[in-house]
């Protein structure tokens, strides 16, 4: 009954539009003209600021309350211009951005580029510690407002500047950002919560403001009682193009998603996001809704990582081996009621750069090729670790499906080799253990994408050194490849190269690819229009009721 | 309760004793040979449970997933394709051995504290009944989870045998106090009796007096109690591992069954079903069990 | 009576005092970093851990932050949460949704539990018995979550009778059902003690003396049988109370009411004392005062017993 969803990122945009027509009449609501559309949620981790969310309570908030230079397409998740009027570069080091003229905070101030600046420069300094801080890290002159220290368990030291001075205002609508180094998909970041704009009223209090947000989204901040419920009223004077077509929009926070999903079909809950798995077993959820729902393929995935080079892990014969003794379909049909998509790469489809089959043969099923790779690396002197042990925290719905995956590698290695499932109790606990490398095996992980791109799913997690690497991957490779398809202005190119990176990961098998995640959203027969996008959030300015 | 129970029997003069008193008592009661049937089935259950079944309770098969009972799979499957009927059967170790173990520690431990505290009264009462309003004050469940991430989380490694020792040292720890208040208050009602009062001018040590004489009239109600802790641990077993602290796979156990299965009682209730009827079998041979005895212990209802 | 009182309060003092060492030590021991899970599947900067680790005095050895915590519980600043969130307010919204319904389930165990109880024990073996027997062990061997599901989809969804979670402002009339669930298990134990205790002082020499006197049966057994069977039934109560206040834990979670219980439960996982350890606190405060309150009620039905 608990778990904390994360969505480290997510746009307030639509994408891949599915009209729905849930009642035919489609009258509409009446209730005294104001239509309030209830979706489940939960309470915020941290206060409503944005370079210190991170999780999708506050996040979904606070993407209804900010509008972002970048907005991602409905249609193709690419990104375009929004808040911005332009994005310019010629070296793909430094952008000249402009803002579009009219847009004003719900407090009446106007949106210019000095709001930019600041509030990055508040989201960079490192004594402010931003969860959030890293997304600014490509811009010039961040290590001098937010220094490492040298030694991880020492204080960091004090930053030598409080401005980042890669950020210049040129004038009240114009800023250029220089990076430290090129990086042509830069301006696709922009789209992501930590570079919403903030208001002055912000820099006087941010206490206060994490509880009272001002923004300039297309809803603005209306009430938020703790641990009940959280409420945004349509913002009369927005200036883009996408404005609310409701008038208030409420989360109501459950403790206990099975809850959330008995209020949904008994008319106490207009939207649920992301069915539970009670709902979806044997599809119940088909009788109980009808047609009100949508499905929708999310950029979240989930992978078992192989914990470093360890002893009995360290032939990447046998790490094939494992993956091709899972069989996904089976699980995905059987668990899942065939809901999520088994993975066969390392990123899902909604991604820009996406490619098929990157896994190639070693996420196809197959007992006997299984056998065989396990049986090349035993002739070559491998010796297997005893038990194949699968961490994953039991704080969430987990369980079945790694011992789901448990089963599939008993049953194809019959004998030869044992795994088990070993739970962790909590998130926070696994989190932990993983920082301090307490586990040896295999790491259940899961990645929610931050942009749209291929790029996301593979430098932040299989770089040398990267933030999320938590098997402690490392080939020169790769690297090279992620280095020189940042580089790289043209796209296509870029694109290819990111691509044969991932390639690269099925001859290493640095972490099994198990699932993609689809996310389900119910509605109630009150709503006649639910989008859902692919961060698989309803977007929220385009609800209707 | 309180009435000077016969004074041949607890001058300790009479031939028979207590104990022997029940066993002819109960030895003529037919609710106590069914009850003790049924528990010796559970216990050889728990023991062997190749007796029962011959299927594994570990083999999965995902094609079978949620199959509903049948000819071949008497209970039906799970979600994992697993035989319901043999995770049943091989579930009765885990929950009918933390049932009875915490029961018994906590009825020994909590009724002793108990009996002294009433009898020695002063600072000896006083520091039993606080400390025991601690462990009582800090609501069953929510001592529960603290002690249980406490101890069980710090090694993740834990084997089944450790994580089912920590959930019997916790329901112990947690509901001894509870025990330790009615034989508190049983002991308390009688301390004072003429009868107790004849014992010690006598010469009857504090043992004796402990033992002899103000066991009998504590015991009864323990007894009561006690048969129905075993139900209300079972129960609990699952509720923990409900919560995410319990039991949990590869322990097999009802708990463990009833927890995974309870938020799939629309689509499969005969997964929650077959262990809560195993989990209310054994809950009521315990408590039928501690009826009888109750009775039997009982000197006023010959 | 007054000088008793006066003293078990004063005990009273030890135990908060040993209570909240006690929880404080405990969260402290608890596995995990309560900030490092907090960045989704990535790990967090280590500034952030640090930052607010030093905020919360975590970086502080454990009696450098329990006398400084305390210092503030003392002047009743109970400081903020790790969400940022005023733990005074969290606990002023939860408090009176809680003692609702911990009325409510104590009222229906009271009731149902002992009404249940006497009139099994009164007509021991007979039909009622029977029935009250094996509802009393469903109700005691089924976990509580299961009868909380089965009364949200039954009650709440299938039937619409009830509304399947609580709204914010927790009425009563929303909270019966809840209350209920709760109530199921300490029900059953009452029914069952009740019983027995029945049928146990329908035995003893007094009833048999009352009746050779010539009382009407009516009168021997509501007022004497009765009174003398209450001692253990309100022991019960009393030690109950305590436990519905958080026992609610699970089904305060499927209902969806915020409660003391929910509230307690999430900040364990989130590894927050700050809300933890007042409420906790809390709960054991109530549960001396209900203890009290019993112990003394002893005195009044019970005259042989004399407080010293």
């Amino acid at each position: 009954m608990r778990a904390t969803r994360f969505r480290p990122a997510v746009a307030a945009a639509a994408a891949a539009v599915m009209a729905i027509s849930a009642c035919s009449g489609g009258g509409g609501d009446e209730d005294g003209g104001q239509t309030t559309v209830t979706v489940d949620g939960g309470q915020p981790e941290n206060p409503l600021i944005p370079a210190n969310t991170n999780e999708v309570f506050g996040g979904d908030v606070l993407d209804t309350l900010f509008s972002k230079l970048v907005r991602y397409d409905p249609e193709t998740a690419e990104p375009e211009n929004y808040v911005a009027e332009s994005i310019e570069t010629e070296d793909n080091q430094t952008f000249t951005i402009t803002v579009q003229e009219g847009w004003a905070f719900h407090d009446g101030t106007e949106v210019t580029a000095q709001s930019f600046v600041d509030a990055w420069n508040w989201g960079a300094y490192g004594p402010n510690a931003n969860l959030n801080a890293y997304w600014f890290e490509q811009i010039e002159g961040y290590e001098e407002v937010h220094p490492e220290p040298e030694d991880p368990e020492a204080d960091p030291p004090e930053p030598e500047a409080e401005k980042m001075s890669g950020l210049e205002v040129v004038d009240d609508r114009t800023f250029e950002v220089t990076l430290s180094e090129p990086y042509a998909q830069f301006p696709m970041k922009l789209g992501y919560t930590a570079f919403a704009p903030l208001p002055e009223v912000f820099f006087e209090d941010p206490e206060a403001f994490g509880r009272e947000p001002v923004g300039n989204g297309p809803f603005q901040f209306a009430s938020w009682t703790d641990n009940q419920e959280i409420t945004v009223e349509a913002y009369e004077d927005f200036a883009g193009s996408h404005p609310a077509q409701v008038d208030a929009v409420t989360w109501r926070m459950y403790d206990d998603r099975e809850a959330a999903y008995a209020d949904l079909l008994a008319g106490n809950l207009d939207i649920m996001t992301r069915l539970t798995p009670a709902a979806m077993a044997n599809e119940v959820y088909k009788d109980d809704l009808g047609d009100r729902y949508v499905e929708q393929e999310a950029g979240l995935m989930f992978t078992l990582t192989v914990t470093g080079n360890e002893e009995g892990y360290d032939d990447a014969r046998f790490r094939q081996a494992l993956s091709a003794a899972i069989d996904r379909e089976s699980i995905v049909e059987e668990i899942f009621e065939g809901t999520q998509v088994p993975s066969k790469g390392w990123a899902p489809s909604v991604v820009i750069g996406a490619q098929k089959g990157a896994c190639g043969e070693y996420c196809e099923y197959s007992p006997e090729r299984a056998d065989e790779l396990l049986q090349e690396a035993l002739d070559d002197g491998f010796e297997p670790p005893e038990k194949v042990q699968i961490w994953f925290n039991d704080d969430a719905d987990h369980r079945e499906w790694v011992q789901a995956v448990v089963n599939s590698i008993n049953q194809t290695f019959e004998g030869d080799l044992e795994a088990v499932a070993k739970p962790v109790p909590t998130f926070s606990e696994f989190r932990a253990g993983i920082n301090e490398d307490k586990y040896t095996g295999l790491l259940r992980t899961g990645w929610q994408m931050d942009y749209p791109h291929l790029e996301n799913f593979l430098s932040p997690l299989y770089e040398t050194g990267a933030s999320s690497n938590d098997g402690d991957y490392s080939n020169e490779e790769f690297d090279q490849l992620m280095a020189d398809a940042r580089q790289e202005s043209d796209e296509d190119a870029a694109i290819e190269m990111y691509r044969e990176g991932e390639r690269l990961l099925a001859e290493d098998m640095p972490a099994l690819p198990i699932y993609t995640a689809r996310t389900i959203t119910g509605y109630s027969e009150e709503m006649t229009n639910v989008e859902v996008t692919p961060f698989g959030v309803p977007a929220f300015a385009n609800l209707e009721k | 309760m309180s009435e000077p129970a016969s004074l041949t029997s607890s001058a300790g003069e009479a031939p028979r004793g207590l104990w022997d008193d029940a066993w002819d008592e109960l030895k003529r009661r037919p609710i106590f040979w069914i009850s003790a049937g049924l528990i010796l089935v559970f216990i050889l259950m728990a023991a062997f449970p190749q007796l029962f079944t011959r299927v594994d309770p570990r083999w999965a098969d995902l094609s079978l997933s949620m199959e509903p009972p049948s000819s071949e799979h008497w209970f039906g499957t799970d979600r994992q394709g697993r035989d319901v009927y043999a995770r049943t059967v091989y579930g009765a170790r885990a929950s009918i051995v933390v049932g009875l173990t915490a029961t018994v520690l906590t009825t020994v431990l909590g009724g002793l504290l108990g009996m002294i505290a009433a009898y020695r009264g002063g600072w000896v009462d006083i520091l039993i009944s606080r400390g025991g309003e601690i462990l009582l004050g800090l609501p069953f469940v929510l001592g529960a989870i603290i002690i249980l991430s406490t101890f069980a989380g710090a090694q993740s490694d834990a084997g089944p045998a450790t994580i089912m020792m920590l959930v019997i040292a916790t329901l112990t720890a947690l509901s001894w106090p509870m025990v330790a208040r009615i034989a508190r208050s049983a002991v308390y009602a009688v301390k004072s009796a003429d009868y107790v009062n004849a014992a010690r001018v006598l010469g009857a040590g504090p043992m004796r007096i402990l033992f002899r004489h103000l066991l009998p009239n504590a015991l009864a109600p323990i007894v009561v109690y006690g048969s129905l802790l075993i139900a209300t641990f079972v129960s609990a077993e699952a509720t923990l591992s409900f919560l995410g602290v319990g039991l949990r796979p590869p322990v097999i156990s009802w708990g463990v069954a009833i927890s995974e299965s309870g938020d799939f009682i629309r689509q499969a209730f005969y997964l929650t079903l077959f262990p809560t009827i195993f989990l209310c079998a054994t809950v009521l041979a315990f408590v039928l069990l501690g009826d009888a005895v109750r009775d039997a212990l009982d000197p006023k209802l010959r | 009576m007054g000088r008793y009182a006066l003293r078990r309060l004063l005990q009273a003092v030890p135990v908060v005092v040993g209570t909240t060492l006690l929880i404080y030590w405990m969260m402290w021991a608890l596995p995990g970093d309560p900030f490092a899970g907090r960045c989704g599947e990535r790990a967090c900067p280590q500034d952030y851990i640090e930052a607010m680790n030093a905020q919360f005095m975590l970086d502080q050895p454990l009696l450098v932050q329990y006398s400084a915590y305390m210092a503030n519980l003392v002047q009743f600043d109970f400081g903020v949460t790790y969400n940022m969130v005023p733990v005074s307010t969290l606990i002023a919204q939860a408090l009176p949704v809680t003692l609702r319904l911990a009325l409510i389930a104590l009222a229906v165990e009271a009731v149902v539990g002992i009404v249940a109880g006497v009139i099994a024990g009164l007509r021991r073996n007979g039909y009622f018995d029977t029935l009250v027997f094996v509802s009393t062990l469903v109700a005691l061997s089924v976990p509580i979550f299961v009868i909380a599901r089965f009364a949200q989809w039954g009650l709440g969804v299938n039937l619409g009778w009830i509304s399947p979670t609580v709204s914010n402002e927790a009425t009563w009339a929303e909270l019966l059902v809840p209350g209920a669930v709760i109530a199921t298990t300490t029900t059953a134990v009452l029914a069952r003690l009740a019983r027995t205790t029945i049928a146990e002082n329908l035995r003893a020499d007094y009833v048999r003396t009352a009746i050779a006197k010539g009382l009407p049966r009516s009168r021997v057994i509501g007022v004497h049988v009765l009174r003398n069977s209450l001692i253990p039934l309100i022991t019960l109560l009393g030690l109950d109370l305590g436990s519905l206040m958080v026992g609610a834990v699970v089904t305060e979670g499927i209902f969806n009411i915020n409660g003391l219980g929910g509230l307690v439960y999430n900040h364990i996982l989130r590894l927050d004392s700050t809300v933890v350890v007042p409420v906790a606190t809390l709960f054991v405060l109530i549960y001396i005062f209900a203890n009290l309150v019993v112990d003394l009620f002893y005195g009044v039905l019970d005259p042989r017993i004399r407080y010293e």
